[in-house]
């Protein structure tokens, strides 16, 4: 354990953790550019250095990135990352009021200590979690990722409806392309540009930013200055609100890392479950998707602690979570290291060194991720003739760059149109991007437990994690629309008396 | 010859065209590559193609001092890397990481390219297949699994990619030339080797079939066991695994990676680029890395590739042939969207009744969906379920009780449906209703 601090700590592991956790903010605040890319890229880095700082790089690459999404998200409703998606409309919603700064501060402060809490579970309970991944199946994939959807919408703003059809929508483009269970084309119309489907980024740009666009020069007068934010103190102000919210950052922190650990999910569904979680138990709901400080803090919480969870299933039994661990599992390989139980025994200190990384990436990004908020600053109060045709090339490039297609340029125009007409008639944008996200892997996961099930529902609840998962889900939908009836019964009521 | 003199600008344009074209073509002969070249992976980044791409990537620049970058073009199973990579201008600077997809896609209707589309300049690795079981499961031997799989036909359950992807070839075939049904063990469709393999740990899965790298990890730690590989020899860095054909089960089949360039791309830049990369291929660096990833690295030149794609492409048709004929007792690949178009169609109608009154435009607009909602449904649903929706919804949205909006629609459709069906014999659809 000592030995691996030691290595961690040396100036050059020191100073490749300083350049990575740059590089990380960097793509991270850019739309377009993913975490996944950026580790991706780093790999022909990685080739000449030795284990420890290259892992270490791919560490805090990773969390840093995380973090920096929600940049361009608070100041111009563009997601950097997908993990960002579920608390875009409120860190977006407290800018225009003038509450971007501090919303970017307390993204700030619970991204670092949900990453540093994340990092202390790793470290004390790798093993004993492995075992309980190690258990998931098909079935348990399935609820988990219904569990997810259904977070989308019990949490939209909007009525309940509203947010299940926009769901839906979400879901139903998310069936176009190549349906790779069956091996056959849906919706394609023998264009082989949709057979390889609706990629999320450009999608998510478009609903998200080109629609904001859209909306703000259809009314002139919002055409003006950018609001101004208050920048004093937001790094203070956001310790100060997670003193006072420590059992909320505690909850949102287990759910994200609970949710990193197992294979399949990661900080995109942790962000919503724990967002969700957070309005139920939240004092004041109705803020939630209209700029709810609470929110933006307890969702970022849980995004960040995720990361350290999808390295478990990795370095256990290497079998990646995500993408980034699958990149990780390659360079271990090539640095003859076999990810694998024994790998405890015969390199403690690398898989220290790497824990030690997560706990050292976060405080890096402490400082460095306020410096980046600080760089931000000035795009507020950029006059919006400016800053909204800027916003139009960075959509377009940033949905070329993840696949270099011009036809996603094409999926960002219908989903900037698809996102603006929606949320004209009052439809939320989140559960739409969620369901593109989690489709496939609802459908797949479905398929899959159906084929084990021998086509028998109840196989569902068969497997004592996939009955517990699928009880929470029936509860929480039971709950909701049960609620929504009631408060409906209510009102109905309340007219009745009030007629006579 | 007044005639003929060409025009000043013409003659400007003339030479300008030649020195160009002359210039690009003694260009790309002799001093290939002079810029930066792309290589197209037709795979997510991170995975194993993607891996070796980028590795062959940084070889390159090294070596010719040119950059080589990267281009992940994914999704469609690997259709839209490959019909890029196809069409992309043959000049040698697009190149592609062909992949063993390429022997299959066409065969399973997803697109009209082949490895007749490309200049093969190089085949980089080959992994074979193979089988993994639980450690803790009675199986030993592929005999031990045979017997169980030829008692009870279907009720073992195997996966390692999509349908009809590589594994699921490598396992249809070795059933067969083991003499059982293509399907007495069930193919699982899964996104890949990894989910698969969790699968298999979280028991929930008897059989995985994939390539041993990809399955090292959990081999090493003794909690998977292999009971065969599908390769004509033992695999160099696991000696413990026997072949099949050394079990009595003769069939090999394996997945393999090259570098191909567009198809027309000029001889000299192919023979220049299959030089460049014979050094690499034969350099230390090159070994190393490929033995600690696990791949198995198996060089062909460009007229030996050709002649594997080709017959690939013949043994793969076959063998969709048979693991896609059997039929697999799920829902089938409408069954989703169905569900969601439903679930779409019942909300948005909930939603329009429970909206604020209509504006005169929005009525307009509803009046013709009903219309086409009629349309598109009526041929499944019948007339008596569609139009009594068109007709309860346009009741009530023009302001009726409901009360009154069922009253009437009771009335008038069954009526009409009297009228026009059973009296004047119109053919209206019948849907379900037996009536």
């Amino acid at each position: 354990m000592l030995e691996a601090v030691t290595t961690v700590l040396s100036p050059g592991v020191l100073l490749m953790i300083a350049i990575a956790a740059a590089y990380g903010l960097f793509v991270g605040a850019i739309p377009g550019l993913t975490a996944t890319m950026a580790v991706a890229l780093f790999v022909p880095f990685t080739f000449d250095m030795d284990p420890v700082p290259a892992l270490a790089a791919i560490v805090t690459l990773e969390a840093t990135a995380i973090f920096a999404g929600d940049i361009p998200s608070t100041l111009v409703r563009i997601p950097g990352t997908p993990s960002s998606a579920a608390y875009t409309d409120d860190a977006y919603a407290l800018t225009s009021r003038g509450d971007g700064a501090r919303s970017l501060g307390v993204s700030l402060v619970f991204s670092v200590c949900g990453g540093l809490f994340g990092g202390i579970v790793l470290i004390f309970a790798a093993p004993a979690l492995a075992q309980v991944a190690s258990q998931f199946s098909a079935f348990e994939r399935f609820w988990l990722a219904v569990l997810g959807l259904s977070s989308a919408v019990i949490v939209a703003h909007g009525t309940l409806l509203k947010g299940l059809f926009a769901l839906l929508l979400g879901l139903t483009l998310s069936t176009i392309g190549l349906d790779e269970i069956h091996g056959l084309e849906r919706w394609t119309m023998g264009s082989p540009d949709l057979i390889g489907g609706i990629s999320f980024i450009p999608a998510m740009i478009g609903l998200f930013g080109l629609s904001e666009v859209l909306r703000n020069v259809l009314t002139p007068e919002a055409i003006s200055r950018g609001v101004m934010q208050d920048y004093t103190n937001i790094v203070r102000d956001a310790f100060r609100r997670l003193r006072a919210r420590v059992s909320h950052f505690l909850r949102s922190s287990c759910i994200g890392t609970l949710i990193g650990i197992l294979p399949g999910a990661g900080a995109d569904i942790g962000a919503w479950v724990s967002f969700a979680a957070s309005k139920k138990s939240s004092k004041k709901p109705e803020e939630y998707g209209k700029g709810s400080m609470d929110g933006v803090g307890d969702a970022t919480a849980a995004n960040n602690s995720a990361l350290a969870g999808a390295w478990v299933p990795a370095l256990v039994f290497g079998i990646p979570g995500d993408s980034v661990t699958a990149i990780v599992i390659g360079v271990m390989m090539m640095k003859n290291l076999q990810p694998g139980p024994q790998i405890f025994e015969e390199q403690p200190e690398l898989i220290y060194g790497v824990y030690f990384t997560f706990l050292l990436a976060n405080i890096f990004l402490l400082p460095l991720g306020y410096l980046a908020i600080r760089a931000g600053r000035r795009i507020v109060q950029i006059p919006k003739r400016i800053l909204l045709p800027a916003i139009v090339v960075f959509s377009i490039v940033g949905a070329f760059a993840i696949n270099n297609s011009t036809f996603d340029i094409g999926v960002m125009l219908v989903m900037g149109v698809l996102g603006f007409i929606l949320e004209r008639y009052g439809f939320p944008i989140g559960p739409v991007v969620l369901g593109i996200v989690l489709g496939p892997m609802v459908e797949k996961n479905f398929m899959q437990s159906m084929i084990a099930a021998d086509g028998n529902l109840l196989g569902f609840f068969a497997r004592p994690g996939a009955a517990l998962l699928g009880v929470v889900t029936l509860l929480l939908w039971g709950g909701s629309l049960g609620l929504a009836i009631w408060r409906r019964q209510g009102r109905s009521e309340n007219r009745d008396q009030a007629a006579p | 010859m007044p005639h003929l003199r060409p025009t000043a600008p013409a003659a400007a344009l003339t030479v300008l065209a030649a020195l160009l074209l002359g210039g690009c073509a003694g260009d790309d002969a002799a001093t290939y590559p002079s810029r930066s070249a792309f290589i197209v992976c037709p795979w997510a980044a991170g995975g194993g193609t993607d891996n070796v791409s980028r590795f062959l990537a940084r070889l390159l620049s090294d070596e010719t001092g040119q950059s080589f970058s990267v281009i992940n073009r994914t999704g469609g199973g690997g259709v839209t890397g490959h019909e890029a990579g196809a069409r992309a201008e043959p000049d040698g600077y697009t190149i592609l990481t062909i992949t063993v997809e390429i022997a299959m896609m066409r065969h399973r209707g997803l697109t009209k390219i082949s490895y007749k589309d490309y200049e093969p300049v190089m085949m980089i690795n080959r992994d074979a297949a193979a089988l993994f079981v639980r450690a803790d499961s009675p199986w030993k031997t592929f005999d031990d699994l045979r017997r169980d799989a030829a008692a009870s036909p279907g009720e073992l359950r195997g996966s390692g990619t999509a349908l009809g992807g590589i594994w699921h070839l490598g396992l249809t075939g070795v059933l067969m030339a083991a003499g059982l049904a293509p399907d007495a063990i069930r193919w699982v469709p899964s996104e890949g080797a990894n989910p698969a393999l969790q699968e298999l740990v979280a028991d929930n899965l008897h059989v995985a079939c994939c390539s041993l790298p990809e399955a090292s990890a959990l081999l090493n730690s003794k909690q998977i066991r292999c009971l065969g590989v599908m390769a004509d020899e033992r695999v160099g860095r696991f000696p413990d695994v026997p072949t099949m054909k050394e079990q009595g089960v003769d069939w090999t089949l394996g997945g393999w990676r090259g570098i191909a360039l567009p198809g027309g791309t000029p001889r000299r830049v192919v023979e220049r680029l299959e030089s460049i990369l014979s050094r690499i291929v034969s350099g230390e660096r090159f070994l190393t890395y490929m033995t600690q990833q696990g791949f198995d690295v198996a060089i062909q030149g460009p007229e030996e590739f050709r002649q594997t794609m080709a017959a690939d492409d013949e043994k793969f048709k076959r063998l969709l042939r048979e693991s896609l004929g059997s039929e697999i007792d799920i829902p089938g690949p409408w069954f989703f969207p169905a569900l969601l178009l439903g679930g779409l169609v019942i909300i948005g109608l909930a939603l329009a009744m429970h909206g604020v009154p209509a504006s005169g435009q929005a009525r307009i607009a509803e009046v013709l969906g009903a219309v086409v909602f009629y349309f598109l449904l009526a041929d499944s649903l019948g007339f008596l379920i569609t139009a009594s929706a068109v007709a309860l919804y346009l009741l009530k949205r023009l302001g009726n009780t409901w009360a009154l909006s069922v009253a009437v629609t009771v009335l008038v459709v069954p009526s009409t449906y009297a009228l026009f069906g059973k009296l004047m014999k119109v053919p209206l659809p019948m849907g379900p209703i037996p009536w």
